[in-house]
């Protein structure tokens, strides 16, 4: 499996008028070739400014530091603003959740989808043209001639959330990152946006960087996952150790939270209080306020990265050796059964192991 | 049976837009019970949000009528209408954009207490906002900050608060929690349950999708461009789904099950327009869908 995307020990600091704000405290992520990886995490996780780190889209206020961060054979912890230039326009696609404000409101549709291949492929005339058509065809939308012709406000917010697709897409990027692309949409819209990345990830061997709050979501399309919270990464592995066999409070949580249509519950499960403030360095573990299953020392010290299995890794001192035993909530024992039972089963083990 | 809290009898509005005549809401009937929550859902466009305000008596109608406690509401005196502005709140769906950026949480919230005369000296005003505060889930010391220093989930509840400050006795939730977290989701219907339960409220949540609608509805209506598709109790259409819509709104909540996700099959809505004449009928008792 080769590793397409590489960041190590990533940091990013904003330094504001009167204070600092921690906001990446030490990320490892790889990103492997033609997989989709989900970043989840609540608002202020850091999920976005480890993207925009990445893709090199932070202002001058912001201190970004890494051991290392790479794209390919790219060093980009040393790339020039040409270099990034280049890649952000013919390698790296980011799809934004807003698409109102993603799209230029006096620009029309066609010439903002034909811009990025005139720039960087010199397409002109009839080619560009018949480029952006098969682009915009390409994301389902009935009639290119006519969508080609129209202003961003002309169209709904899915046909939108498909244009910002196909601007993407047009410029065949080996890696993109969707940025919460269906948080603004209805259910409806959504499932077909997320078949539309599905299908343009089967057919043109892409990875994918899918950042989201929604677990529903992440079930649907991601084959690994990222749970980050105060800027640090608290349990990754294959989509499903993390659903069927999931290690971290944190991460029960966020399960817990999604209503489910089989629900017999009257009450929803909530996380008790708010996440940290991250203008102070943070003693001990961000989460162990939060956390009914905290122990004295998450209260002191930053648990380290535990491993569960080659692909499944958690940062929580439950999984010390010296910790006492303890029962998970019920619903997370269930999924824990599950697991079990997936694991006996030859077929569905190796797509467990493997993933 | 009482008589409902609201009844919403052949209601219709339409807008013109360039010559043309649009039916946002085309002949709709339902009721609200008095203490229970109506789950009003539907994609962008359906006309929910129209129904909403129509019902709260801040957006037009073009047809029928809205009966609140028996009474249209198309033919209130002032006093009356004072009355019923009053007993009808609103919570919107963007706690960014709703709030004003340059007042104070005290100030938003009191609004309505100085608009209707409700606290008779400066320390009653401040310890009604306190005590509103208190039942929101806030801290005291958010009295005197500004929208911009909460979260989204913080902002929502504020909005509680200035809704639930003037003591009414309905609110629309228009989409509340469609821009937060799903954790905080959660939150904030669990505070909505609740404030209904200790003030005997009675609820329109409107929503775009079923999955959080279970948790707070009693009844549950369906719209999809303009008219009701089903409507019935919750679980009835939650376990027994009639329309092809509403069958699709369903299936389209990803559950957090990758292997269920994976294998479920796509249902795909034949999105034609409700062929005219359409009318509900009731497939099984109170549980009504559209047929052709």
């Amino acid at each position: 499996m080769t590793d397409i995307v590489s960041i190590k020990n990533l940091t990013v600091t904003f330094h504001e008028a009167n204070e600092n704000v921690y906001a990446v405290n030490g990320v490892d992520l790889t990103l492997h070739q033609g997989e989709t990886l989900a970043l989840v995490g609540e608002s202020g996780s850091g999920k976005s400014v480890t993207t925009h780190a990445l893709l090199g889209l932070l202002g001058k206020d912001a201190e970004v530091k890494a051991d290392a961060m790479q794209y390919g054979e790219t060093d980009l912890l040393h790339a020039s603003r040409k270099t990034y230039t280049r890649l952000r326009g013919q390698e790296l696609g980011l799809i934004f959740q807003d698409s109102l404000s993603g799209l230029n409101p006096t620009m029309r549709i066609g010439r903002q989808i034909g811009e990025g291949v005139k720039a960087h492929r010199h397409l002109h005339g009839a080619a560009l043209k018949q480029a952006v058509n098969a682009a915009i065809q390409e994301v389902g939308l009935p009639d290119p001639a006519l969508i080609a012709r129209k202003y961003p406000h002309e169209l709904s917010g899915g046909q939108r959330q498909r244009t910002m697709i196909a601007m993407a897409m047009i410029m065949q990027p080996k890696v993109l990152i969707a940025d919460e692309p269906t948080t603004a949409l209805d259910v409806t819209l959504q499932a077909q946006v997320l078949d539309l990345i599905k299908r343009q990830k089967a057919k043109r061997d892409l990875s994918v960087i899918f950042i989201t709050h929604d677990l529903g979501v992440v079930a649907n399309i991601a084959d690994r996952v990222a749970i980050m919270y105060a800027g640090k990464i608290v349990e990754t592995g294959t989509a499903n150790e993390i659903f069927y066999n999931p290690q971290h409070p944190y991460t029960w949580g966020l399960l817990d939270a999604v209503p489910s249509s089989d629900d017999q519950r009257k009450e929803l499960f909530t996380l008790p209080g708010t996440p940290p403030d991250l203008r102070e360095p943070i003693k001990g573990d961000p989460f162990a306020p939060r956390n009914p299953y905290a122990l004295a020392i998450d209260f002191k010290e930053m648990p380290p990265l535990f491993q569960v299995s080659p692909t499944h890794f958690v940062r929580s001192w439950l999984l010390d050796p010296r910790t006492p035993s303890y029962q998970p909530p019920v619903t997370i024992q269930k999924r824990w059964a599950r697991f079990a039972e997936l694991t006996k089963e030859p077929s569905l083990a190796v797509a467990v192991n493997q993933a | 049976m009482t008589e409902p809290l609201f009844a919403i009898q052949d209601l219709s509005v339409n807008f013109r837009k360039d010559q043309r005549l649009i039916k946002a809401v085309n002949h709709i009937n339902f009721t609200i019970a008095s203490g229970t929550t109506v789950g009003l859902v539907g994609e962008s466009g359906s006309g929910k949000t129209t129904t909403g305000r129509a019902i709260a008596g801040i957006g037009p109608i073009s047809g029928g009528d809205v009966l609140f406690s028996g009474e249209s509401i198309q033919h209130f005196s002032h006093a009356e209408r004072k009355q019923f502005r009053r007993q009808v709140q609103m919570v919107f769906q963007d706690p960014f954009a709703s709030l004003n950026p340059r007042q104070k949480v005290a100030d938003i919230i009191a609004e309505g207490i100085d608009n209707f005369h409700l606290a008779s000296s400066t320390q009653e005003r401040i310890d009604r906002v306190l005590q509103l505060l208190e039942q929101v889930g806030l801290p005291p010391d958010a009295i005197n900050r500004f929208p911009h220093e909460f979260s989204g989930g913080q902002r929502q509840r504020i909005g509680i608060a200035r809704a639930l400050a003037v003591e009414p006795k309905f609110l629309v939730l228009d989409e509340p929690i469609s821009a937060l977290d799903v954790s905080i989701q959660a939150q904030i219907v669990n505070l909505l349950r609740q404030i209904q339960q200790a003030k005997h409220l009675t609820y329109l949540f409107i929503a775009h999708d079923l999955s959080m609608v279970h948790y707070i509805s009693d009844q549950i209506v369906v719209m999809y461009q303009g008219q009701i598709v089903e409507t019935g109790a919750t679980e009835a259409v939650y376990r027994h789904p009639l329309h092809p819509y509403t069958q699709t709104l369903l299936a389209s909540v990803p559950q957090a099950d990758p292997l269920f996700e994976q294998q479920k099959p796509r249902v795909q809505f034949d999105r034609t327009p409700i062929p005219a004449g359409a009318a509900l009928t009731e497939a099984a008792p109170d549980h009504w869908v559209l047929a052709p």
